[in-house]
């Protein structure tokens, strides 16, 4: 029950397909049977079947395929615009990967085929094992985890996996800052683990003596991020890395912000001892509107037996999908990982090349350091110094002109500028964050755009605050309400909001 | 942020520093428990709230369910140890209530105190206030 | 054989920023508002000792152009020598036909580099997917409400599982051994982490049995049994015992189901079922080796809260215009952290919006007719293999969908090693996952197997049969002839 007054009902931008469906109308033309016909009743039973057909919608071809490119006109898209979307990673998605979904033999092969038949599809799995494990300094690779949050959950099992088979039990903690991502707490307590939250130092980083506090020989691992979600390297790390291994603890890599340090410096030689890959952030993936995704764990080799299987070996000239390693920690998706995003990848690393990437991170940085450097005088950046990839600012000095001014007000009137908002409120630690990632694919003149807005917001914010707070004004609906959305949860067409 | 919310707490209430406050009814060992109208304001508008079964014995510090607003979400703590022997089921169908009437309405759930005496180890509402103003 | 990938012809040593869009003179302007001289300034806080010892043994220093690479995607895949043959292989992942209309719309960038729909009014489009989606499945399976949707099928039964623990406050989940192996392995990994909770697999034909043996008491720990339906075999299973369990001990029924099956396959919401799961690759997405697919989730509204993933709702917006937006996200980890009902961050959205498309393509009548065709087609061709001398089918008792069973009179690696040399994939053999099945290969029939296929199929396997038995005077060579096919 919502308590403000209806407003007069206005059409949707797009009809669903139920309210457009109409009986009789088909979509396509399918094959007859073309074998001699039983009665169905003879080969199953007819208490097991429908005995009436599921709603789905009747429409004539043309109408469905407009339907849906309709609905696509109302998405926001990295080939649409600017996506500054801080811890994302929105680059552009080249357009060469795209030529995998036109490969019938990569497309169209069972997960399941034999391995000598198969041999092209395991030597793209080989080789981008092979790239990600030289990309990252560390000792092997499995690229089953179906994403990244699936990879640190694989990452955060094999160190259990592996405090277990040295007989270290009593290693129950995972220590975590309090500017991580949301999933590194949740991957740790689906494993079993307590999570301890380290304070972040006054600068942002780990403050190493409060690290020290929390180490005992309970301490399984202590996950990090680096650079960090504010977009600041870790300048102690390796300090950081020996302190956690001398207490007997790992050290687990979050590889969301890797684009920031790939080409430069590896995560292993940090001393960092399993981490994941995000191929949709790192290796441009497109996002999808959210997955799919693929999250390739790399390791030591102290971790290596632990890791998912299958494995891809090359052994005699053939490439072989390895399932027996006793230590591994198991299966944790249907078949042999998402395929299609390994091989995305591995055509966007081949298109680069080592010195390419590190070109890539380079000019990443170079991007991120102008925008905080052209913004600083506009909007408070609470850690302002030299960033990696992204930077994090606020609105303290907005809601100056304004109390009712906020981060998510001036996200919102991003959007009549054509430009995605920022990451806003995350990480947690600074107060109305928003957090700015330009990536390295966007050009000066994209950047200098953003600048200009950010700016032309700001004097709007010190002149016409109800403007902002309005916003969005031209975006296809405005002002959303979730409130209703979560209280009466409308999910299915035909079930009434419940 | 507590200076620009004016929450006005029943001279009865006593409070944990999870924001539940407990309020004594009529019969001396049984009290209804619910959120601080602060809680309820940094929260947001609620969305829903989950409640316990009748029946379930807390102890002092035991979650017993949670709040959600749109974008955040909180585990409720009892201030007190006894057994649930009610809940507000209006809250099922309209959890606007803790934010409109946190003390009246919207109160959570009832419980028969199994030891009274862990009143006098709560906030009373001058020292919740102070206990806001510290933390902010 | 193995390319040497670090030394390819043709690299592009000077212009290897492929896809950056800065000059030199876009840098040095950079540089200089930054009132640096060179980016390598910005890369002081990094350790020395790190930079330095940067090497690399098998990344190539240099890119490909756009048209090398071309070719040497092409050149991989066709070192598939499978691409073309016809596929017999199902197992969890089903060779189905993918109208043109599916790829149209799922290769429009405007869905495939779209970000998570959190900002509604940029996303009604992925929104507006995603809800008719979950309509679909949530008519498919007759459940209340679905998600949109999780990884895959396999990891969608682990998380049906612990939704059933969370919601029970149980501890033991009950699975049938007839469930995809690959699936159990998936919750045997998973469960690991979950303290106190056990699996314990059941033979579902001798399910009374592992019932019998939980008294009272025992049957209410049990936080569910899980079903495949059809199972791993394209068997039918009887449900009625389990539905009769679980309204008894108040376990939560859980069903996996082929989404396609389900065109004709009564609703698991008719047998009892509480959570529906399944594997919508067969629903307009690629084989692809093995994925991206997606898992759907099911159930009924009570339970909708400790569903996992991600739910699109729909509302109104300011001036009353009905949107969508995503809902109930404060169960998802970016709040919830480590009290989430499950870390997942993926919604698989573009296989659901192959899947969306794929469903109104087809329409009701379009999925039953499919569903009809596999049947018919599977049916005739077990038939004609049952009347080859010593091959059977390995559950005669119960009937099956679109893919079946049989037991050889002979070992089936030689069987399938000889289909291959005619451009077949026979078969999956199922020793290796049910070694009490030494000789049993497990065969499943789409619509892209066409009548033709099914005679070839026939032709070869009766002559593989009698090449292969033992009393054969002929013989065939039991490794692959790879000179065979490879022209």
């Amino acid at each position: 029950m919502t308590t403000q007054a209806t407003p007069e009902p206005l059409a949707p931008l797009e009809r669903s397909l139920f309210e457009k469906s109409s009986p009789g109308h088909r979509g396509l033309s399918l094959p007859a049977t073309g074998v001699p016909e039983q009665p169905l009743d003879q080969l199953l039973p007819p208490e097991l079947q429908r005995k009436e057909s599921a709603k789905l919608p009747e429409l004539a071809q043309l109408d469905i395929i407009r339907h849906f490119v309709r609905l696509s006109k109302l998405n926001h898209s990295i080939d649409d615009d600017f996506y500054p979307l801080g811890s994302c990673t929105m680059k552009y998605n080249p357009k060469v990967c795209d030529y995998y979904g036109m490969l019938d033999g990569l497309t169209q092969l069972h997960p399941r085929t034999p391995d000598h038949l198969s041999q092209g599809t395991l030597e793209i799995i080989y080789t981008l094992q092979q790239y990600l494990a030289d990309i990252t300094g560390f000792h092997q690779v499995s690229l089953q985890p179906a994403a990244g949050a699936q990879g640190e959950l694989v990452g955060m099992m094999m160190i259990k996996a592996h405090f277990k088979k040295i007989g270290e039990t009593q290693r129950t903690e995972v220590i975590i800052p309090d500017s991580a991502h949301g999933t590194n707490p949740a991957s740790a307590a689906m494993c079993g683990f307590k999570v301890l939250e380290l304070k972040s130092a006054e600068n942002g980083l780990v403050d190493v003596v409060g690290l020290k506090t929390l180490l005992s020989e309970k301490t399984a691992a202590v996950m990090l991020t680096n650079p960090s979600t504010l977009g600041l390297f870790e300048r102690d790390i390796l300090e950081i890395t020996q302190t956690v291994h001398d207490a007997g603890g790992l050290l687990y890599y979050d590889g969301a912000n890797l684009n920031a340090v790939m080409g430069q410096a590896k995560p292993a030689d940090m001393g960092f001892d399993v981490m994941h890959i995000n191929t949709h952030k790192t290796f441009a993936t497109p996002h999808g509107g959210g997955g799919p995704g693929c999250g390739p764990v790399a390791t030591t080799p102290l971790l290596a037996p632990y890791l998912p299987s299958p494995i891809v070996a090359f052994d005699n000239g053939q490439y072989t999908l390895h399932n027996n390693r006793p230590d591994s920690i198991g299966r944790v998706k249907t078949f042999n990982g998402n395929f299609e995003m390994m091989a995305r990848a591995f055509t966007y690393i081949s298109a680069y090349g080592a010195k390419g990437l590190a070109q890539v991170t380079q000019d990443a940085v170079l991007n991120a350091n102008y925008i905080r450097k052209q913004l600083e005088a506009t909007y408070e950046i609470p850690y302002d110094q030299v960033c990696k990839h992204e930077f994090v600012m606020n609105s303290h000095r907005q809601k100056k002109y304004d109390e009712r001014l906020n981060t998510m007000a001036i996200a919102k009137r991003l959007m009549d500028y054509g430009i995605h908002p920022m990451t806003v409120y995350f990480p947690l630690i600074a107060h109305e964050a928003m957090m700015v990632e330009p990536t390295e694919t966007e050009s000066k003149e994209t950047l200098d755009r953003f600048i200009d807005v950010m700016r032309q917001i700001d004097a709007e914010c010190r002149n016409s605050p109800e403007l902002i707070l309005n916003a969005p004004h031209t975006t296809p609906v405005q002002k959303v309400d979730e409130v209703s959305a979560a209280r009466n949860p409308d999910l299915n067409f035909y079930c009434c909001p419940i | 942020m507590s200076s620009f919310i004016k929450d006005i707490i029943p001279e009865e209430g006593r409070l944990l520093e999870t924001h539940e406050y407990v309020l004594i009814g009529d019969e001396d060992d049984r009290v209804r428990v619910g959120i601080s109208h602060f809680a309820a304001e940094s929260l947001g508008d609620v969305v829903f709230v989950e409640l316990p079964e009748i029946g379930l014995t807390l102890e002092k510090g035991d979650p017993f369910g949670s709040i959600e607003s749109v974008k955040a979400a909180s585990d409720l703590y009892s201030p007190v140890g006894g057994e649930v022997v009610a809940i507000n089921m209006k809250l099922e169908e309209e959890p606007e209530l803790v934010n409109d009437n946190c003390y009246g309405d919207g109160w959570m759930i009832e419980i028969q105190l199994s030891n009274p005496e862990e009143l006098n180890e709560l906030m009373e509402p001058e020292a919740y206030f102070k206990f806001l103003d510290n933390t902010q | 054989m193995r390319r040497d990938y670090t030394n390819p012809s043709g690299a592009l040593t000077d212009q290897m920023t492929n896809f950056l869009p800065h000059t030199p003179a876009d840098r040095q302007a950079l540089c200089d508002a930054i009132g640096i001289t060179s980016p390598e300034a910005l890369f002081e806080d990094i350790p020395e000792s790190l930079r330095s010892q940067l090497t690399y043994t098998v990344l190539p220093q240099h890119g490909l152009s756009e048209q090398e690479l071309m070719e040497e995607l092409k050149t991989l895949a066709d070192n598939n020598q499978a691409n073309g043959f016809a596929n017999f292989l199902g197992g969890g992942a089903y060779p189905r036909f993918i109208p043109m209309g599916v790829n149209t719309i799922a290769n429009r960038s405007e869905f495939y580099t779209a970000y998570t729909p959190y900002q509604p009014e940029m996303s009604q489009g992925t929104l507006q997917v995603g809800f008719e989606f979950q309509t679909m499945i949530s008519e498919l399976t007759g459940m209340d409400v679905a998600n949109a949707a999780v990884y895959d099928g396999g990891t969608a039964v682990s998380e049906a599982a612990f939704m059933a623990v969370r919601i029970k406050r149980r501890k033991k989940i009950l699975i049938a051994k007839t469930v995809h192996p690959q699936h159990r392995e998936i919750l045997a990994t998973y469960v690991e982490g979950l303290g106190e909770v056990t699996v314990e697999t059941f033979d579902p034909a001798h399910l009374d049995q592992t019932l019998n043996t939980l008294d009272e008491k025992e049957a209410k720990t049990v936080a569910c049994v899980i079903l495949q339906q059809p199972n791993y075999f394209g068997s039918l299973e009887t449900t009625q015992n389990i539905q009769d369990f679980c309204q008894q001990s108040g376990a939560l029924f859980i069903v996996s189901a082929d989404p396609v099956s389900l065109g004709l396959l009564k609703a698991p919401s008719d047998y009892g079922a509480d959570i529906v799961v399944g594997d919508i690759q067969p629903l307009g997405n690629h084989l692809a080796y093995g994925g991206p697919y997606g898992g759907y989730m099911a159930c009924k509204q009570k339970y909708m809260r400790q569903l996992p993933g991600r739910l699109v709702g729909r509302t109104t917006d300011r001036k009353g215009r009905p949107c969508y937006t995503l809902t109930l996200q404060t169960r998802e980890q970016h709040i919830r952290r480590a009290k989430a009902t499950s870390n997942i961050c993926t919604s698989q959205t573009l296989n659901v919006l192959k899947a969306t498309v794929y469903l109104a393509l087809l329409g009701p009548q379009g999925l039953k007719h499919l569903a009809h065709l596999s049947v018919q087609r599977a049916h005739y061709l077990a038939e004609r293999l049952v009347q080859l001398d010593g091959v059977e089918l390995l559950h005669p008792k119960q009937p099956f969908f679109s893919e079946f069973a049989l037991t050889l009179p002979v070992p089936v690696k030689p069987v399938l090693d000889s289909l291959n040399t005619h451009r077949i994939l026979g078969g999956l053999p199922l020793a290796d996952e049910y070694p009490e099945h030494p000789n049993s290969l497990l065969i499943s029939v789409t619509e892209l197997n066409t009548p033709e296929q099914l005679e070839q199929y026939i032709r070869f396997f009766s002559q593989a049969l009698s090449l292969t038995r033992p009393d054969s005077q002929a013989g065939v060579s039991t490794s692959p002839a790879l000179e065979a096919y490879s022209s």
